[in-house]
């Protein structure tokens, strides 16, 4: 003969199942919806592409200069492994805008390893690149 | 009271362990399926389908109706740059942009006449997830070249790339290399850019680094 099963018990069994029914269906859910192609801006790299130029646009001299500087001249100058892509002129990177606009954006340089861009900075060369890359 | 609780549960979770994990098991699955069918926000697109777009064949590799091809060195990946040992800078392709001209139809040579490519895709659509299948052949050898690793680079204009989706690359079989979701935001004539062996440079002449780019047509 078995012994009876508490009643607390079966109680806490019959709370539970509907209970792991929701956490595995939210689960399933988030999991599941999460893979989707990250148009929405679920990947890590962010679609933050000005959709057109603003009003005041960035100033090459004073703030895609520096950038450049910093984040690319290392190997895209003379004297860098990209020597054949320099980008430390205003003219070569004019001539290479929508090379650098793509690889910008889409987070593949600076390339890893090497110092990322900040927010603020991609902010601003994304914009200038936009903005047709005015030599201002 | 609240120990007595405790060791209910406890006990409700040791006396039905096995019946716990099939339901949540099952709860799981269902949850997936669920989703696959009810959290796309917006059904498949349905239309006109792009892809290559056909026009003149590439030749840019052919010197007088010779073949012209460029060996690549695996050595010249990462070189010193000690040019009295044999290397050649690479200054590009001799016509058109840095990157060579942008190709029709669904094969050609990359702009330094290291590879052959060619390629395939899912219905093309404005919105919808597309998938690339490019397989790459060494013009020197005639095999496929693998561990390319290769990029892509997708934009409707100078100041219009595709929107970034998360775009992963596979290999498989060897040489053969698919690359998705690619997204295109917008109808006309977009430009998809291979890039092979990214990681290595692309100053010296028979560097593995190479690139080659369609024009993808986008109804």
């Amino acid at each position: 003969m078995r012994p009876p099963r508490p009643t607390t018990s079966r109680r806490v069994r019959a709370a539970g199942s509907p209970l792991t029914w929701a956490l595995a269906l939210a689960s399933g859910l988030v999991l599941g919806c999460s893979s989707e192609p990250g148009v929405d801006g679920s990947t890590q790299c962010p679609n933050d592409l000005p959709a057109s130029c603003p009003a005041t646009v960035p100033s090459y001299q004073n703030d895609v200069m520096q950038i450049v500087q910093r984040g690319c001249a290392s190997c895209h100058s003379a004297t860098g492994v990209e020597f054949n892509r320099p980008l430390d002129t205003y003219s070569a990177l004019y001539s290479q805008r929508q090379g650098v606009l793509t690889q910008i954006y889409g987070c593949r340089m600076p390339p890893a390893g090497a110092p990322p861009l900040t927010s603020a900075e991609r902010q601003q060369i994304l914009t200038w690149l936009v903005c047709q890359s005015p030599n201002n | 009271m609240r120990m007595a609780r405790w060791l209910a549960i406890s006990d409700a979770v040791a006396v039905r362990p096995r019946q716990g994990l099939v339901a949540a098991g099952g709860s799981l699955l269902a949850g997936l399926i669920l989703c696959a069918t009810g959290c796309q926000s917006t059904p498949d697109p349905v239309g006109p389908v792009g892809g290559a777009v056909v026009g003149a064949l590439d030749v840019h590799c052919q010197d007088s109706g010779a073949p012209r091809v460029q060996p690549v060195n695996a050595s010249s990946c990462h070189p010193t740059f000690d040019m009295a040992g044999g290397g050649q800078a690479d200054m590009g392709a001799s016509t058109g942009s840095e990157y060579g001209e942008t190709l029709y139809n669904d094969e050609g040579n990359d702009d330094e006449c290291k590879y052959r490519v060619k390629f395939t895709t899912t219905p093309v659509r404005k919105g919808s997830a597309v998938t690339f299948t490019a397989t790459v052949t060494s013009l020197a050898t005639n095999q496929p070249v693998t561990g390319a690793m290769t990029a892509p680079e997708v934009f409707l204009s100078e100041t219009h790339p595709a929107p970034n989706s998360g775009a992963d690359t596979t290999e498989s079989p060897p040489g053969t290399y698919v690359i998705g979701p690619v997204m295109f935001d917008a109808a006309g004539k977009w430009t998809m850019r291979f890039h092979f062996f990214e990681d290595c440079t692309d100053a010296v002449e028979d560097s593995p680094h190479g690139h080659v780019a369609f024009y993808v047509n986008v109804p």
